[in-house]
């Protein structure tokens, strides 16, 4: 067998690592033909997802290539580059994949020996690895056939559409981006206009909140016709507009095909007790990951993990986790990729099977929705019970089991719309708030069904709207005269903390209340 | 957008490239790859019949798109945008793929390997030629005026140089007068000719210049625009003056630290700073026979690091001027480290020590000591050679301080989006490249506004700002980058990270139909893309080199 070859993609900055490369080739240094470069204007153009995405598509190693610090042509997008690279290389080590695939390099104009040492050093260590195990791409998956438009007509029920247009008018995109209308979506398919849906951006805006399907008349799934159109849009090469450039879509395909142990276990410490012989689970979710996505905002998502587990040792649950469980894959399913979300479930629910669990306990809704409605759903039975961490809470708190100390604070909650719409659980996090001593509950005036949501969902179409929609709920919290806005999605958090960190509120009216995880809030409390 | 025709042209570069990579092969393979319409080679295609070839191949088979398998670039990407031009093609439909510097001249032993590598790097430059769209350079305005802020010697001499290339020049002063900081002056070295005499000619030649608009008492206010159009609002006096500019030059100078509580400065009656003795000698009163002077107060200490550069020779001078007019004075300077660097300094250094001017070595560790009451009688100095201390008799002691950022600076940093270094002076582009220009297009600077400067120094930065600031002015227009980025208005969420990591401020968070959204000015914008990689909503395009563009080329590698 021939010896394996490494693939190396160098996005290389047009002003001294390309130039460099050019004067290796003027010295006549030779190196390993291994390496394909892509110019960049700078390597701050280099995007999170440009890196993922070569690793997604196949390649061995990936090299960003830039200025040294102080000599950009674009003054500093060298240490922009830095910056996120540093983040990329932090969630490519949480993935279990060799930290050698992906390298950062300042290489000057003069540096031609550099370039070609870092290509040899590349390919050497490389060649030591082995081949990438990621080969196939999303383009893989969307060579597979989708559902026809007819068959998802019949699933939805979306032939029964009476053209009463309450979904349109309950509907919170379509408030605020009046150019949105399900009512049109369904409209369209029935009369067999799908493809027109197919390269809609506004396809992806749809929150799947489920407002519209709660008062429809005709009982038709909108969330369901929708995430099945997307799946069709999937396969014709529309993903939307995604949020954070997709990155995190991409991280989560990577995920689904990947053979390396994951290391998102590396924030737990002894101060949490967990078993392996435990019969509940706590499934963690993408915390482990979130941590470095999304540490510029100032959000500590593990934070909201290490709290459920405080409050599930405190009720004397000393739970299992799984090493390498892996995403639930509900953005894969709410973005039409429905493949990737199938090799996520599989591997899932093999690994809590494996287990032998009783019962998983989530602190994000859109895990536990995930794993209780669509696993089911596309196969994947579990055979345990399932529940929100509020939930887990309020039982505790009725058998006497949870105590908590004064906590004298005015908060209103934020009903997620996978927790409250989609489960319909909404009292379970009202009474345990409730349980705390001194904390007054305030409800907005939008709560629980009619609840308005955080502005966005699955990563995707997070434009002015979701901004706007974000706005005015995060308003409506604070003039409920609550100081702490309490919500209990992990997402809903980091969208409300961007929210407030936008700047564009800085030269308008700003807004000046706490955004706290219900599993925080309840784990400070304890007594 | 049409369906892209794609014409490829692989060049053997003579035996550059077709020696070690099998051209023939590599057009047959591109025949086949997808919208790919034509396919030759060339021995050069960088000659006149290779320039000619594509020019035909264009007209003959309707291509939309060219890609030229051949150098590099950064030598070649010009003639053959040229080239697709000529054609009537818009020349960002081009694209360009190396396979000679980075592919045959590097991979010389392995041509089976360099003919596959080459044929990866067609494969991915056609599949970006395929997205490639036609994008146009804009041309801007330049209205023929510049803003000289600063009216000393050095903002003074820009203005007449940019004036007597018949522009006119707005020139604002904070002071009610013109000269600067050399109205406080005395003599300067090494001519020791009177500062007033110099000032007042240069006055002169201003206020009588016709294309010079001289506003005395002055502050510009607000600054708006950019290259070629810049809005002025000066405050003049508490009234407002309006006016557009094509170029801006700072030459707002530095100013002289105040050692307030070193060495009895404020509290003792006869501590002066040099640039106080000065005006002291200019008045002509006595300054007394025993003269003690200090260097390096607030300079060179660890919250001051810099060198002030100009003072050693401000102390020489002035220790020379006084044993000139008093041969019996004794001067001593007292300094730690002398810096005496330009064009005859050292002979300078030289004729004081002649003259009798006496210099005595300190440390940092070690400070000259001050001996009186309410007056300096005496000056204790650890000499280093002797390693004892001496005492000097003390009738009055010069600190010699260093050059400090002006006042104005931060405002005016923030006003011009230009940045300022880490003391606070000016910080031009690039040191060697760009030395009196601003990362901010448009905008130049001179003078002690950068670092401290003496008179020749800062008149040869004010000429080489004033031909800059000229350069602009004399086109009549300037070519805004048409590789830039642009913003997606709905679906950009105002979060303002754009605005912030711009290196050259060319974003800006704008009011539209009541909502904050970010707006890229593409006059300013310099295409290097930081914006697009760090929008969250995806709402930020990066011309000629957007996601789907460098996607592709990752595809049809692995693909």
């Amino acid at each position: 067998m021939a010896e394996f070859e490494p693939r190396i993609i160098a996005f290389a900055c047009n002003w001294c690592t390309y130039a460099a490369a050019d004067i290796a080739g003027t010295s006549r240094i030779q190196y390993p033909p291994n390496v394909r470069i892509i110019r960049v204007m700078c390597s701050g153009m280099v995007a999170p997802e440009h890196i993922s995405l070569a690793l997604e598509n196949g390649a061995d190693g990936v090299l960003v290539a830039g200025c040294h610090p102080g000599d950009c042509h674009y003054i500093s997008g060298n240490l922009k580059a830095d910056e996120r690279f540093q983040m990329v290389s932090k969630v490519v080590s949480i993935l279990g994949v060799e930290s050698q695939r992906v390298r950062l390099k300042w290489i000057a104009t003069s540096e031609g020996p550099v370039f070609a040492q870092t290509i040899k050093d590349m390919v050497n260590e490389l060649k030591e690895l082995g081949p990438s195990p990621f080969k196939e791409s999303r383009s893989a998956d969307r060579a597979r056939p989708a559902l026809a438009l007819e068959d998802m007509l019949q699933e939805t029920k979306a032939y029964y559409c009476l053209e009463c247009s309450k979904c349109t008018s309950i509907c919170p995109v379509a408030r605020y981006d009046p150019s949105y209308s399900p009512r049109a979506m369904i409209e369209n398919a029935v009369l067999g206009l799908g493809s027109e849906n197919i390269h809609d951006k506004k396809l992806f805006s749809c929150l799947a909140c489920y407002a519209c399907s709660l008062r429809c008349p005709s009982d038709v799934d909108y969330p369901a016709f929708m995430r099945r159109t997307r799946e069709m849009a999937f396969r014709s090469g529309e993903y939307g507009c995604p949020a954070h450039g997709g990155f995190l879509h991409s991280v989560t395909r990577l995920m689904s095909r990947s053979p390396y142990k994951q290391k998102r276990l590396g924030w737990l410490t002894g101060k949490y007790k967990v078993s392996d012989q435990s019969d509940t689970m706590f499934f963690v979710g993408c915390t482990p990951y979130f941590e470095p996505i999304f540490g510029y905002l100032g959000v500590r998502a593990l934070d909201i993990t290490e709290a459920s587990l405080k409050i599930l040792n405190s009720s004397g649950v000393e739970p299992m986790l799984l090493a390498d469980e892996k995403c639930c894959g509900h953005d894969a399913l709410w973005t039409g990729d429905t493949e990737t979300f199938q090799r996520l479930a599989g591997h899932n629910t093999k690994l809590i099977k494996e287990a032998g669990t009783k019962k998983i306990v989530f602190s994000c809704p859109e895990g536990y929705r995930t794993l209780k409605l669509d696993y089911p759903a596309h196969g994947f039975e579990l055979g345990c019970e399932l529940q929100h961490i509020s939930e887990f809470a309020a039982e505790k708190i009725e058998k006497g089991e949870l105590k908590f100390k004064e906590f004298s604070k005015k908060v209103t909650y934020q009903d997620p719309c996978r927790l409250g719409r989609h489960l319909g659980v909404y009292d379970s996090p009202r009474k345990v708030l409730e349980a705390i001593p001194g904390l007054e509950l305030i409800e907005m005036e939008k709560n629980r069904e009619c609840a308005l949501c955080c502005g966005t969902s699955a990563f995707t179409n997070c434009g002015l709207y979701s901004h706007e929609m974000r706005v005015d709920r995060l308003r409506e919290a604070e003039a409920s005269g609550a100081e702490i806005l309490v919500t209990s999605c992990p997402k809903c958090q980091v969208h409300f903390e961007c929210a407030m960190n936008n700047r564009s509120e800085e030269k308008g009216p700003d807004i000046d209340i706490e955004v706290v995880d219900l599993a925080n809030l309840v784990a400070g409390a304890l007594a | 957008m049409e369906e892209p025709r794609v014409g490829v042209f692989v060049c053997h570069c003579g035996i550059n490239i077709g020696a070690y990579v099998k051209v023939p092969d590599l057009v047959e393979y591109a025949k086949k790859l997808p919208n790919v319409v034509h396919a030759e080679r060339n021995l050069f295609t960088c000659s006149e019949e290779g320039i000619s070839a594509i020019k035909k191949a264009i007209k003959e088979h309707n291509l939309n798109r060219v890609v030229v398998a051949s150098c590099t670039p950064r030598t070649h990407e010009q003639l053959f945008r040229a080239a697709c031009e000529e054609a009537g093609l818009n020349k960002y439909l081009f694209e360009f793929v190396n396979i000679r510097d980075q592919c045959s001249w590097v991979h010389m032993r392995e041509p089976e390997k360099a003919t596959e590598k080459a044929g990866d790097l067609i494969r991915m430059g056609i599949a970006k030629a395929r997205l490639l769209e036609p994008l146009q350079e804009i041309e801007i305005k330049v209205t023929p005026a510049a803003l000289v802020i600063g009216g000393g010697v050095v903002g003074m001499e820009a203005a007449l140089n940019l004036a007597r290339q018949d522009f006119d020049v707005h020139l604002v002063e904070k002071e009610s007068e013109l000269g600067g900081t050399l109205r406080s002056i005395n003599k300067l070295f090494q001519t020791s000719e009177e500062a007033e005499k110099l000032i007042k000619t240069l006055v002169e030649q201003v206020k009588s210049h016709p294309k010079i608009y001289t506003h005395l008492s002055s502050k510009a206010k607000e600054v708006t625009g950019f290259i070629g159009n810049f809005d002025v609002n000066v405050d003049e006096k508490g009234e407002e003056c309006k006016f557009n500019v094509g170029t801006i030059i700072v030459a707002i100078g530095a100013e002289s630290l105040r050692p307030t509580g070193q060495y009895g400065y404020g509290k003792m009656t006869n501590v002066l700073t040099q640039l106080e003795l000065e005006d002291h000698m200019k008045r002509g009163e006595p300054v007394g026979e025993n003269i003690v002077m200090v260097n390096c107060v607030g300079a060179r200490v660890p919250e001051r690091t810099y060198c002030g550069r100009i003072c050693c020779m401000t102390a020489i001078k002035n220790a020379s001027l006084i044993k000139e007019s008093n041969p019996k004075a004794k001067v001593w300077i007292l300094h730690r480290d002398l810096m005496t660097y330009g064009v005859d300094f050292e002979r300078y250094y030289r004729k004081a020590m002649e003259l009798g001017v006496r210099f005595i070595r300190y440390s940092l560790e070690r400070p000259p000591e001050v001996i009186g009451e309410g007056k300096v009688e005496r000056i204790r100095v650890y000499h280093e050679l002797w390693r004892r201390e001496i005492e000097l008799p003390c009738d009055m002691l010069v600190l010699t301080t260093p050059l400090i950022p002006a006042e104005d600076s931060q405002n005016i940093s923030k006003m011009l989006k230009v940045s300022l270094d880490e003391f606070g002076f000016f910080l031009e582009a690039h040191l060697k490249l760009r030395p009196v220009e601003f990362a901010m297009d448009g905008v130049y600077v001179c003078g002690s506004a950068r670092w401290p400067t003496d008179v020749t120094e800062g008149v040869s930065q004010a000429y080489a700002a004033a031909a800059k600031a000229a350069g602009p002015l004399r086109m009549g227009y300037v070519k805004a980058e048409a590789i830039n980025a642009s913003v997606n208005e709905v679906e950009c969420t105002g979060c303002g990270l754009c605005e912030l990591l711009c290196p050259f401020q060319a974003i800006e968070l704008q009011l539209k139909r009541d909502r904050m959204v970010s707006h890229v000015n593409e006059a300013v914008c310099k295409g290097c893309g930081t914006c697009c990689a760090a929008c969250r909503s995806g709402a930020i395009t990066m011309h000629h080199f957007t996601d789907e563009q460098i996607l592709a080329q990752v595809e049809a590698l692995f693909g």
